[in-house]
C-alpha cells in the first residue's frame, strides 16, 4: 500500500470503530436490557392514552426544499475551491499564471455573488415571511 | 490488503444499491434514501482505492451531504403512502428483465472486443493537484461556465418554489 | 504548465460577457428600481435593457473578425461561429420583442435574465469543439429553458408541460453524458478532432455503437425528432409563448449546429452508410431512421391538431427530420460544405419563421384567451396585419416560393441528392421528404383557410397589435420574404465563412 493510500487508513479505522460501536450498542442493549424486547401489547398506547390517528410524520414545508437546494448549489461552489486551494501556491510561482489563477476564481465567485445577492434580495434565506 | 478492501467496498456498494430499490424488510422511501447514502459512501471508498481522492471527497460532500438531504426533504414533502403500497407491476418486471438481459449481453461482448484506453493500473494523475492544474488551464472555460449554470439554477430554484400571489 | 493567453481569451469572449452583464443588469434593474411599478411597465423596461444587451452583443460580433482557437478547441472563434451567434442573438432579440407585452409572470427580471443566460449557453455551445464544454453549455441552456417553461404558474396545464419538458430533458442529458463518457473512454480525448483520431482503432467496437447511439439519442431529445419528440407538443403548447418560441428556434439552431459538429468532426470515420439497399452501421443509418420517423409521423400527426402551437410543434418535428437529411449529406466529404451551408440557411430561416409564428400566436392568445385554430375565424378582418404575417410564416414553413422556407428545403434536398457520388443513395429519403412536404401543405392551408375564408363573429372588434409585437412581426416577415427572394444575402456570407474555416 503506497503512502497516499495509507493516509486514508485512519479514516477506515474510524469507520470500522463507528460501525462496531453503534452495532455493539444496539446488540448489547437488546441482549442485556429490556428495551429491545417489544411485544404488541407494549407498543400500544398506555391505558388512557390516545390511540394515535393520522400520519405520524407531518409533511415538511416547501421552505426546506429551497434551503436544501441552495445548500447544494453553494456546496458545489465550495467543492471547486478545494482543487483551487491545492494548486494556488504552485501557480503563483509562475509569473505568467499568478494573475490568471487568482482572477479565474474571483470571476467564478463574482458570478456566484450575483446569485447570492439575488437570493438575499428575494429573502430566500429568511425563515419567516 | 487493497484487494480485500476493493471486494469489501464493491460488495457493500452492490448490496446497498440493491437495498435501495428492493428492500425486502422496509418499503419506506426514507430507508431507501439512507441506503443510498451507504452506497455512495462505499463508492467513495472505491474511488480512494483508485487514487481519485478528489472524486471521493466530491462523493461525500456533494452527493451524500447535499443531494441526499434534498432527496430526504422531497420525500418528506410528498405523500408517500401510495409509494409504500406499490408493488412491482408486470410491465416493470418485463422491462427490467429486458434491460438486465441487454446488460448481460453487453458485459459478455464488450470486454472481449473493447480495449478501453483507461484500463490498466491506476495512474497517480488522478490526484487533486493534477486535477487543479488541468481545471484552471485547459478546462478554465467550462469551470467559469459552471458558475453561470449555478446562478441559473439558483434563480430557478427560488422562482419555482415560491407561491405565486395570485 | 503552459501559459494560456488569458487576455486573448477574454477578448474572444466579449460577446458572451456582454450578454451575461446584460442578464445581471436586467435582473437588478427590475428588482431594485422597478419593484413598485406596474407590471406592463416592468416588462417594457426589462425588455429594453435586454434588447440593448442583445444589440451591443451584435455590435461586438460584427466588429470582430478574428479566427482563434483556444485550448485545443475549448473555444473556437471564426467567422462561421460568429454567424451562428448572430442568428442566435437575433432570435433572442425577437423573443424579447414578443415578450414585451406579456403578463404571464410577476418575475420579469428573472424571465429576461434567464432568456439571456440561455442564449449565452447556446453561444458557448456553437463555439466549442470540446465535449466537456459542450455538456456544460448544453446544461446552461437547458436549465434556463426549463425554468422559463415553468414560469407560467397560473394553470395546471403549464406546470405539467414544464415538468414533462424537464424530465425528458434531464433524461436526455443523462444519455448524452453517458454516451460522451463512453466516447472519452474509447478515444482518450475530449476535443472532437482528438476523438476522431482516437476512435480510428475502435471502428468495430460494440461500445462505440452504444456511445454513438446514446449521443445521438440525447441530442435527438433536444431537437425533438421521433421517437424522442413526446415532450415537444406539450412544452410548445403549455410554456409561456415567448419561452416556447426560444425553445423552438434558438435552442434548435444551436443544437443542430453542435450535433453536426459532433457527428462530422468527432465521429469522422464511423459514418457507415444510409444509402438505400446498402445500409452499413454508423451514424448515418441512425440519422436516416430518425429522419424518416420524424418526417412521416410529424407531418401526419400535425393534420389532427386543433391548437395552433401544437400544430407548430408537430411541424417542428417534421422540419427536424428535413434538417437531418442535410446532416446526413454532411457525412459525405464531397458535399460537406454545400450541405453545411444548406443546413445553416435552413435552421436560421426556420428559426426566424418560428419566432414570427409564435409571435402571432402570442398576440392572438392574449386577445382571444385561447390558441385554438377554430378561434382564428375571421382573423383577416379583425387584423389584416396578423393574418398576413401568419400567412407568410406558414407558407414559408410549407415551402412555397418565394419565401425562405422554399429555398431552405431546396438547398437541403439538392445537398442530399448529390451526397452519394456512387449513385443516388439518399434519393429514397428525399422522396419521402418531398411527399411529406406536400402533406404538410394541407394542414398549413387549413389554418390559413380558418384565418382568411371562414367568417367569424361579425360583432368581433378589431385586434390591436401593440407596437413592439408589430415591429417584431413585420421584421420577421420581411426577413423571411427577403431571404427567400434573395437567398444569396445569407448564403454568400455563409459560404465564405465555411470556406475560410477549418473545414467546418
Amino acid at each position: 500500500m503506497d503512502s497516499q493510500l495509507s493516509q486514508y487508513l485512519p479514516v477506515l479505522m474510524l469507520a470500522a470503530v463507528a460501525v462496531a460501536a453503534t452495532a455493539g450498542m444496539m446488540i448489547l442493549s437488546m441482549m442485556l436490557g429490556k428495551l429491545g424486547r417489544r411485544s404488541k401489547a407494549k407498543d400500544t398506547a398506555y391505558e388512557c392514552g390516545m390511540i394515535p390517528v393520522g400520519n405520524p410524520t407531518p409533511r415538511l414545508s416547501m421552505r426546506f426544499y429551497l434551503v436544501a437546494m441552495l445548500f447544494i448549489l453553494f456546496d458545489i461552489e465550495v467543492i471547486f475551491l478545494y482543487p483551487w486551494a491545492v494548486v494556488y501556491r504552485r501557480f503563483l510561482e509562475h509569473p505568467a499564471m499568478a494573475n490568471p489563477i487568482l482572477f479565474s476564481m474571483v470571476s467564478f465567485l463574482g458570478v456566484l455573488l450575483v446569485g447570492y445577492l439575488y437570493a438575499l434580495k428575494k429573502r430566500a434565506f429568511e425563515w419567516r415571511n | 490488503m487493497q484487494d480485500i478492501l476493493f471486494y469489501v467496498f464493491a460488495a457493500l456498494t452492490l448490496v446497498c444499491g440493491f437495498l435501495v430499490v428492493a428492500n425486502p424488510i422496509s418499503r419506506s422511501p426514507v430507508t431507501s434514501a439512507l441506503f443510498l447514502v451507504l452506497t455512495i459512501v462505499s463508492l467513495s471508498g472505491l474511488f480512494v482505492l483508485l487514487h481519485a481522492f478528489f472524486l471521493a471527497a466530491v462523493q461525500i460532500v456533494v452527493y451524500a451531504g447535499a443531494a441526499l438531504v434534498l432527496f430526504l426533504f422531497v420525500i418528506m414533502m410528498l405523500d408517500l403512502k401510495a409509494e409504500e403500497r406499490r408493488r412491482i407491476t408486470r410491465l416493470g418486471l418485463i422491462g427490467g428483465g429486458l434491460v438486465a438481459v441487454a446488460m448481460a449481453w453487453l458485459f459478455r461482448v464488450v470486454p472481449r472486443e473493447a480495449a478501453l484506453v483507461a484500463s490498466g493500473p491506476a495512474h497517480v494523475e488522478g490526484s487533486t493537484p493534477a486535477l487543479g492544474a488541468l481545471l484552471f488551464t485547459q478546462y478554465l472555460l467550462p469551470f467559469e461556465a459552471i458558475s453561470l449554470v449555478l446562478v441559473a439554477g439558483m434563480v430557478g430554484a427560488i422562482l419555482l418554489s415560491r407561491k405565486e400571489p395570485s | 504548465m503552459t501559459g494560456v493567453g488569458y487576455s486573448d481569451l477574454l477578448a474572444a469572449l466579449a460577446p458572451e460577457t456582454a450578454l451575461v452583464l446584460a442578464a445581471v443588469a436586467v435582473l437588478f434593474v427590475d428588482m431594485g428600481l422597478m419593484r413598485s411599478a406596474p407590471l406592463r411597465q416592468r416588462f417594457l423596461t426589462a425588455c429594453a435593457v435586454a434588447g440593448l444587451g442583445c444589440l451591443v452583443t451584435l455590435g461586438i460580433l460584427a466588429s470582430s473578425g478574428a479566427h482563434l482557437r483556444f485550448l485545443d478547441g475549448v473555444l473556437v472563434v471564426d467567422s462561421l461561429t460568429q454567424w451562428v451567434k448572430v442568428f442566435l442573438v437575433v432570435l433572442t432579440l425577437f423573443t424579447a420583442g414578443i415578450s414585451a407585452q406579456a403578463e404571464f409572470t410577476e418575475h420579469v427580471g428573472e424571465y429576461f435574465a434567464l432568456v439571456l443566460l440561455a442564449t449565452v449557453g447556446m453561444m458557448f455551445l456553437v463555439s466549442t469543439e470540446e465535449i466537456l464544454m459542450i455538456f456544460v453549455s448544453l446544461e446552461l441552456t437547458s436549465l434556463s429553458l426549463y425554468v422559463l417553461a415553468a414560469l407560467d404558474k397560473r394553470t395546471r396545464h403549464a406546470s405539467e408541460a414544464a415538468l414533462k419538458y424537464f424530465l425528458f430533458g434531464s433524461v436526455a442529458a443523462a444519455f448524452t453524458l453517458f454516451g460522451l463518457s463512453l466516447v472519452y473512454g474509447l478515444s482518450g480525448a475530449t476535443n472532437l478532432t482528438g476523438i476522431a483520431a482516437g476512435l480510428r482503432a475502435h471502428r468495430s467496437d460494440p461500445l462505440l455503437a452504444v456511445a454513438v447511439v446514446m449521443v445521438i439519442m440525447g441530442f435527438g431529445f433536444k431537437v425533438a425528432v421521433v421517437p424522442f419528440h413526446l415532450w415537444a407538443p406539450d412544452a410548445y403548447e403549455g410554456a409561456p409563448v415567448p419561452a416556447a418560441a426560444l425553445i423552438a428556434s434558438g435552442s434548435k439552431v444551436a443544437s443542430f449546429f453542435v450535433l453536426a459538429k459532433i457527428a462530422v468532426l468527432g465521429f469522422a470515420g464511423v459514418e457507415g452508410s444510409g444509402a438505400w439497399g446498402q445500409l452499413r452501421a454508423g451514424w448515418l443509418p441512425v440519422l436516416a431512421v430518425l429522419a424518416v420517423g420524424s418526417m412521416v409521423l410529424g407531418n401526419l400527426t400535425a393534420i389532427a391538431q386543433g391548437h395552433l402551437r401544437r400544430l407548430l410543434a408537430y411541424s417542428a418535428i417534421a422540419h427536424a427530420g428535413y434538417v437531418l437529411l442535410g446532416l446526413m449529406a454532411m457525412g459525405y466529404p464531397s458535399q460537406r460544405s454545400a450541405a453545411l451551408a444548406a443546413v445553416l440557411y435552413y435552421v436560421a430561416t426556420y428559426g426566424l419563421t418560428t419566432v414570427g409564428a409564435f409571435g402571432v400566436a402570442s398576440v392572438i392568445e392574449r386577445v382571444l384567451g385561447n390558441g385554438r385554430i377554430d378561434a382564428l375565424a375571421g382573423l383577416s378582418r379583425r387584423s389584416p396585419l396578423l393574418a398576413l404575417c401568419l400567412m407568410v410564416f406558414l407558407l414559408s414553413l410549407a415551402g412555397i416560393p418565394p419565401l425562405a422556407g422554399f429555398f431552405g428545403k431546396f438547398g437541403l434536398f439538392t445537398a442530399a441528392m448529390g451526397a452519394d457520388p456512387a449513385g443516388l443513395g439518399l434519393l429514397w429519403l428525399v422522396g419521402i421528404a418531398i411527399a411529406m412536404s406536400t402533406v404538410s401543405l394541407y394542414y398549413y392551408l387549413r389554418v390559413l383557410k380558418q384565418a382568411y375564408v371562414v367568417a367569424g363573429d361579425e360583432e368581433a372588434s378589431r385586434i390591436v397589435v401593440p407596437w413592439t409585437d408589430r415591429l417584431v412581426l413585420i421584421a420577421a416577415a420581411v426577413g423571411v420574404f427577403l431571404l427567400g427572394a434573395l437567398p444569396e444575402l445569407l448564403l454568400g456570407p455563409l459560404a465564405r465563412a465555411i470556406a475560410g474555416g477549418n473545414g467546418f
